[in-house]
């Protein structure tokens, strides 16, 4: 196989897993639009084009997975926040264990071609 | 509260996104441009308003065309697309030839995605194999028994089958070309 497959398969990994990680950023607190992007944009490789995030922000919240509220800010104009709602959480829980339990199998796959995980499982 | 003073090139983006983004219902459209007008006013607040540091932001918005795909805009048809749509359907006229252009012209153009490109390109060959294959069946069914003894002489006639088969050929291009002009947007006047 040529490498643009291994690339473009990443491709679509990354976009699969880029709303969870909005969804996971959101856990703990509400944020920004612009806070939101830079912490994404912070994880190598995740996000290569920061505009194509609002579009992704706006399906989530027709989801319902997020809801968006207004906030004054200190400095400037007021911003809009985004929070998890209860779906978004529950949806997140279950990317969540669904996704440890494949990265496990990958990893294991790629480091040991699989020899080792039969006697686990 | 801090004035901005708006950089030449952001309002040139916002255009830019704004007509790109002309697809998409007003409302929508409006709270996309909203959105990315507010993150630059983050990101230049931050990193100040000089203009490396517009051009930085901007680059890392990536392109409004981008954006405007992401939020489901279907990108629009050039003149590049709509010279591809026209080979493509008139390329019975001149058979495997026009494929092959129409197929150059389809493969050249950034419009549309490698998945419509293959499923766009595919119909055609798809269907003159598949009418060949119906076409050699029939008439094996009904010729057998007329092939003569030196069994050079073979005459296929035009039959309902063949002309069934011929006519699908003929629209194979059609149907092609409308595939792939339906991924696309009408060009704005």
């Amino acid at each position: 196989m040529e490498p643009g497959a291994a690339s473009n398969a990443l491709s679509q990994l990354r976009r699969g897993a880029l709303e969870y990680c909005v969804l996971a950023l959101l856990q703990r607190q509400e944020r920004y639009g612009f806070e939101l992007v830079r912490s994404l944009s912070e994880v190598d490789g995740l996000v290569t084009s920061e505009g194509t995030i609002y579009p992704l922000l706006t399906r989530l919240r027709k989801d319902e997975l997020v809801t968006t509220f207004w906030q004054e800010s200190a400095s400037g104009p007021p911003r809009r926040y985004y929070r998890l709602t209860d779906a978004g959480g529950a949806a997140l829980a279950a990317f969540s264990e669904e996704w440890s339990r494949f990265r496990d199998g990958v990893d294991a796959l790629l480091t040991h071609g699989g020899r080792h995980d039969h006697d686990a499982a | 509260m801090t004035t901005m003073r708006r950089d030449p090139l952001v309002d040139d983006y916002l255009r830019r996104l704004e007509a790109a983004a002309a697809g998409l219902p007003r409302e929508r459209r409006a709270e996309l441009v909203g959105e990315i007008e507010e993150h630059l006013e983050a990101a230049l607040a931050e990193a100040g308003d000089d203009e490396a540091a517009v051009r930085n932001a901007l680059e890392r918005l990536g392109s409004p065309g981008e954006i405007a795909a992401a939020a489901g805009v279907a990108p629009e048809r050039g003149r590049l697309e709509t010279a591809a749509l026209i080979v493509l359907s008139f390329s019975f006229l001149l058979p495997l030839v026009g494929y092959v252009i129409g197929a150059g012209l389809v493969l050249a153009s950034k419009a549309w995605s490698e998945r419509e490109k293959l499923l766009g390109l595919l119909i055609p060959p798809v269907v003159v194999v598949a009418g060949a294959v119906i076409v050699v069946l029939a008439t094996e069914a009904v010729a057998n028994p007329a092939v003569d003894a030196q069994g050079n002489e073979f005459v296929v006639s035009l039959g309902p089958v063949e002309i069934v088969v011929l006519a699908v050929n003929i629209l194979s291009g059609f149907v092609a070309a409308a595939y792939l002009s339906s991924r696309l947007r009408r060009p704005r006047l």
